[in-house]
C-alpha cells in the first residue's frame, strides 16, 4: 500500500505552473529521490506536501489521510517533517533549544524534550555545539540543526530539501551514512537534490521533474540512462554556459 | 536558560531571596512618601513591561497597543464600584477576562499582519478604543470616573493614610508577572513562543500551531496588563481616558523592555529601575509641572537609546522586531 | 437645503483631503524608499505651522510668503534628522526604528510645548481671507488657497519622482538598495534627500494649514496618524495613491462628522485604516 500519494498535483503562481499534474507514490520505508534541474519545481512540490502552499488542483494523501489543504502544523502532527532548502534556524536560540522545539511535539515535559533532543543531537554529531547559539554555526552545521529538529518530531515521513548541497565530500559521506541510518528506524524519506550523483546511491527509486512536469520515474540505474533525463540536465548545462 | 541552570540553582534561589527580602524591607527603611511612591511605580511598570515582554519579547509580536488592556483593567475596577457597588477585586478579575477576550479579538485579524503593519494596527486600535471610551457616557465619558473615597479598607482596596498596602500589592503584581514569565520560559509554551518569534514558518513545520500560541501570548499579556491597570486605578482613585489609555503608555512599556533587554526575564525590571526614577527625577528637578522639559529629556533619551542600541542593560538584545 | 449642506460637506472634505494628501505624500516617500515609518512626520508639519505663525505674529509676514521659508527650514531639519539619527539605525530591528522616530516626535512636540506653551493659537488676518459664495455653498478662501497650494506641491513632488533623473535614482533606491548602489547611485545621499523632501512637504502643509487651523504643540498627532492611514490606503511608497487616499479620507471624515457625530469622525478614519490593513494590505489602490 502506498504511504504517500501525490495525485495529479498542479500548483500555479499567477499564470505560471510550478508543478503540472505530478503523480507518484512512495511506499512505507522507501527512500525516493526527487531530482531535476534548477527551477524544475522540486521545492514547490515539497512546500505543497508540507502544507505551505495550497495546491491549485490534485490531492496529496499520507498514511491513509488526505493532507492536501491542511496547515503545516497539522501535517507535521500527522508525521511529516521537513527541512528547508534555505536555512531557517531559530537564530537567537541555542542548538539544543532549536531541537527541543521539535521534541516538544511528543511531550510537554521539558526534561523529556531535552533528553530526546540531546539524543538526536548526538546522532547527528552536534552534541559539542548543543549550548551554542544557532546563529554562530556554519551553514552546513545549521543544515544539520534543521535535520535534527525535524528528526526530533519523530516523523514517519521525512522531506529533505537539499540537505547535502554545498557540503564537502567528507561531510557528504557522513550525511549519506546518516540518511541510511534513518531508514533503519523505519523513517520513509523523500530527498530533493539538485546534484544527481548524491541521490542515486541512496535512493530506491528516483522521480525526475523538469519544467514542473514529471519526466521520468524508476530505479536509479534506469534513470541515469533515460534519454529525457539526460537531455534535461544537458540542456541546463548548455544553458549555463551561454 | 541553559546558562542559568549552569550558574547553579542554589545561587539563584539565594539571589532572588535576597532581592525579595530587600524589597520587603524597603518601605521600613524609606518611610517618606516619595521613595515609596517611586518603588510602587517601578513595580507597576516593571510588571507592565513584563506583560508586554511575554507578547513582544518572547513571542516577537510588537504590540503598540497594550494601553488598551491597562485602560480596560482600570475602568473595570472603577466602574464595578460606581455602577454596582462591587469590590474592585472582582472588577480586576472581570477586567482580566475582558482584556484577554479583547486581546483575542484584536489578535485574530492582526496576527496575519507582519512587522510594521501589526504594530501600526495595534496602535490604531488603541486610539479607536480610547476615543470610544471618551464618548461612552456610562463610564463617565471624557470626564472620567472618581472612585468613591472610603476609610482604609482591603475590601475596596483603598488606603488614605498609608502607602504600605499599595506597595506590597504592587510588589506582588511584579513578582507574579516574573514568576509567570519564568515558568513560561521553561515550559513548552515558552519554547514555542520563541520559535514563532525567530521563524514562524520553521516553527509551524515542527508542529507549532503558531496562531493559537500567538493568541495565547496576547491573552496572557492582556490579562496581566489589565491587572496592573486595576491596581493603578485603586492607587490614584481617579481615571479618565487620557490617563489610562494613552499611546505614551503603550510606548513606555516597550521602551522599558528595550532598555532592560527584550525577551529576557529580568530585562523589564531592570529597565523600569532605570527609566522610572530617571523620568520621576527629571520631572521633579527640571520639569516643574507641565512645562514639557521632562518630556524633552525623555525624547532625547529615547533617541540616544535607539542610536546606541544597547543589547539591554543586561543580557542579550534579541531581535524581537525582525518580523 | 439638504443638497446644499451635503455639497458643503463634500467640498470641505475634499479641500481638507488635499492637505492630507500632501502630508501623506512626504510620509509615503520616506516609507517607500527606506522602509522606515516616521512617527515624527506630523511634528514636522507642526513645525511648519509655528514657523508661519511666528513670522506672522512677530513681523506680520503673511503665511503665503513664509511658506518657502518653512519648506526650506523643514528640508534642512529632515536632512539633519536623517544624518544624526536615522542613518545610524538603518540596519536595526524594526522596534528600534520605531523608537528612534518616536523619540524625535516627542522631542519636537515638547520643545514646542516648552517654548510656545500649550496655548491654541491662530492667524487671524491673511492676504487671502473671506468666503466665496457658490449658490449657498460657502468656501473659505484661506482653505481654498491652502488646498490649491497642497495640490500644486503634491504635483511637484510627483513630477520630481517620476519625471526627473533624481527621481529615477530615488525610485531605483526604493526598488533595490544594493542594485542602486551598484549602478553608482549614492544611496546615502538619496536617503538624505528623501528625508529632506518628506519633511519639506510636511512643513509646507503646515504653513498652508496655519491660515485656518488652530496651532498647538500636539497638532502633529492628528495629522501624523491621518497620514499613516492615507499611506496605507494608497499603498506604501505610492505617491499617486497617497494623493487619492488623502482626498478620500478628507471626504470620509467630513461625511462621518456630518452624518454621525463629529466627535467620532477619527474613529471612522481608523476603522477604514484597519479594514484596509486586514482586507487589502497592498493598499486600496495598490497592486500586489
Amino acid at each position: 500500500m502506498s504511504f504517500l500519494t501525490v495525485g495529479g498535483v498542479t500548483k500555479r503562481f499567477g499564470g505560471l505552473s510550478a508543478n503540472d499534474d505530478i503523480s507518484f507514490e512512495v511506499a512505507q520505508g522507501e527512500i525516493v529521490g526527487l531530482i531535476g534541474p534548477n527551477g524544475a519545481g522540486k521545492s514547490t512540490l515539497f512546500s505543497c506536501i508540507a502544507g505551505y502552499h495550497p495546491v491549485t488542483s490534485g490531492t496529496i494523501d499520507f498514511d491513509g489521510k488526505r493532507i492536501s489543504g491542511l496547515p503545516p502544523e497539522t501535517i507535521c502532527r500527522a508525521g511529516v517533517a521537513r527541512t528547508f532548502q534555505i536555512v531557517h534556524v531559530f537564530k537567537e536560540m541555542s542548538v539544543l533549544e532549536n531541537v527541543m522545539v521539535g521534541a516538544f511535539l511528543s511531550t510537554s515535559s521539558r526534561r523529556e524534550a531535552e533528553a530526546h533532543a540531546r539524543a538526536v543531537l548526538d546522532r547527528v554529531g552536534l552534541s559539542g555545539k548543543a549550548e551554542a547559539f544557532a546563529r554562530s554555526l556554519t551553514v552546513s552545521e545549521q543544515k544539520r540543526v534543521q535535520l535534527a529538529r525535524a528528526l526530533a518530531t519523530r516523523p514517519k515521513l521525512l522531506l529533505l530539501d537539499e540537505v547535502m548541497a554545498g557540503l564537502t565530500p567528507q561531510e557528504t559521506a557522513e550525511a549519506v551514512g546518516l540518511v541510511r541510518s534513518f531508514r533503519g528506524d523505519g523513517i520513509t524519506m523523500v530527498i530533493v537534490e539538485h546534484v544527481m550523483e548524491v541521490v542515486m546511491p541512496i535512493s530506491d527509486r528516483v522521480v525526475v521533474l523538469d519544467y514542473g512536469k514529471k519526466i521520468a520515474e524508476g530505479a536509479p540505474e534506469e534513470i541515469v540512462r533515460n534519454e529525457l533525463v539526460i537531455k534535461a540536465y544537458l540542456g541546463e548545462k548548455r544553458g549555463a554556459k551561454h | 536558560m541553559a546558562s542559568g541552570v549552569a550558574a547553579g540553582s542554589g545561587f539563584l534561589y539565594a539571589r532572588n531571596g535576597a532581592l525579595l527580602a530587600a524589597a520587603l524591607a524597603y518601605p521600613f527603611l524609606f518611610r517618606q512618601s516619595f521613595p515609596q511612591d517611586l518603588a510602587i511605580k517601578i513595580f507597576l511598570f516593571g510588571g507592565l513591561a513584563s506583560a508586554w515582554n511575554v507578547l513582544g519579547g518572547f513571542a516577537g509580536q510588537v504590540s503598540l497597543g497594550n494601553a488598551i488592556f491597562f485602560g480596560v483593567g482600570a475602568y473595570a475596577a472603577a466602574v464595578v464600584q460606581t455602577q454596582w457597588g462591587w469590590t474592585p477585586w472582582a472588577g480586576m478579575l472581570l477586567g482580566m477576562a475582558a482584556s484577554a477576550g479583547i486581546g483575542a479579538l484584536i489578535g485574530y485579524p492582526c496576527f496575519r499582519l507582519k512587522g510594521h503593519y501589526f504594530a501600526m494596527a495595534t496602535l490604531a486600535i488603541g486610539e479607536v478604543i480610547s476615543t470610544l471610551f471618551m464618548n461612552w457616557q456610562w463610564v463617565g465619558g471624557a470626564v472620567g470616573v472618581y472612585i468613591p473615597l472610603r476609610d482604609d479598607t482591603w475590601k475596596y482596596f483603598q488606603f488614605g493614610t498609608t502607602k504600605l498596602p499599595y506597595y506590597y500589592v504592587m510588589l506582588a503584581f511584579l513578582v507574579s508577572a516574573l514568576l509567570l514569565s519564568a515558568a513560561l520560559l521553561r515550559s513548552r509554551m515558552g519554547y514555542y513562543f520563541r520559535a514563532i518569534r525567530e521563524d514562524q514558518d520553521a516553527a509551524r513545520s515542527l508542529g507549532v500551531p503558531a496562531r493559537r500560541y500567538k493568541l495565547a501570548a496576547m491573552g496572557i499579556s492582556a490579562a496581566l496588563t489589565s491587572a496592573g491597570g486595576s491596581l493603578y486605578a485603586q492607587y490614584v482613585l481617579f481615571i479618565d481616558p487620557h490617563s489610562v489609555f494613552p499611546m505614551m503608555l503603550s510606548i513606555q512599556v516597550v521602551l522599558i523592555a528595550i532598555l532592560g533587554g527584550v525577551g529576557t526575564l529580568w530585562g523589564p525590571v531592570v529597565g523600569a529601575m532605570v527609566l522610572i526614577p530617571l523620568s520621576e527625577f527629571t520631572r521633579i528637578y527640571i520639569g516643574g509641572t507641565g512645562s514639557g522639559l521632562d518630556l524633552i529629556a525623555y525624547g532625547l533619551l529615547i533617541i540616544v537609546i535607539s542610536v546606541i542600541q544597547p543589547r539591554g542593560v543586561l543580557g542579550f538584545f534579541r531581535k524581537a522586531g525582525a518580523a | 437645503m439638504f443638497s446644499t449642506e451635503l455639497a458643503q460637506t463634500l467640498l470641505s472634505g475634499v479641500l481638507m483631503g488635499l492637505i492630507f494628501s500632501l502630508v501623506a505624500v512626504g510620509l509615503t516617500l520616506i516609507w517607500g524608499i527606506m522602509d522606515i515609518v516616521n512617527f515624527a512626520h506630523g511634528d514636522f508639519l507642526m513645525s511648519g505651522m509655528y514657523i508661519s505663525y511666528w513670522m506672522y505674529a512677530l513681523w506680520g509676514i503673511d503665511p503665503l510668503l513664509s511658506l518657502p521659508v518653512s519648506g526650506a527650514f523643514l528640508f534642512f531639519l529632515g536632512m539633519v534628522a536623517y544624518r544624526l539619527v536615522i542613518r545610524r539605525i538603518l540596519g536595526a530591528p524594526m522596534l528600534i526604528q520605531i523608537f528612534a522616530t518616536f523619540g524625535i516626535m516627542i522631542l519636537m512636540r515638547y520643545l514646542a510645548f516648552y517654548f510656545f506653551k500649550p496655548n491654541y493659537r491662530s492667524i487671524q488676518q491673511t492676504l487671502l481671507s473671506g468666503n466665496i459664495d457658490l449658490h449657498g455653498v460657502y468656501l473659505s478662501i484661506p482653505q481654498l488657497a491652502a488646498a490649491a497650494g497642497a495640490f500644486l506641491t503634491t504635483g511637484a513632488v510627483y513630477v520630481l519622482i517620476h519625471k526627473t533623473r533624481v527621481g529615477g535614482a530615488l525610485q531605483a533606491t526604493a526598488e533595490d538598495r544594493e542594485a542602486a548602489a551598484l549602478m553608482g547611485i549614492n544611496t546615502d545621499r538619496m536617503f538624505t534627500l528623501a528625508w529632506g523632501i518628506g519633511a519639506a512637504t510636511a512643513g509646507i502643509a503646515g504653513s498652508l494649514l496655519s491660515t485656518f487651523f488652530y496651532i498647538f504643540p500636539e497638532v502633529g498627532g492628528i495629522f501624523g496618524l491621518i497620514a499613516f492611514v492615507a499611506v496605507t490606503l494608497g499603498g506604501f511608497g505610492n505617491v499617486a495613491g497617497a494623493f487619492v487616499a488623502g482626498i478620500l479620507i478628507g471626504v470620509v471624515e467630513a461625511m462621518a462628522g456630518y452624518l454621525y457625530d463629529p466627535a467620532l469622525k477619527t474613529v471612522f478614519v481608523y476603522v477604514l485604516f484597519l479594514g484596509v490593513l486586514f482586507f487589502r494590505p497592498q493598499g486600496l489602490l495598490g497592486v500586489e
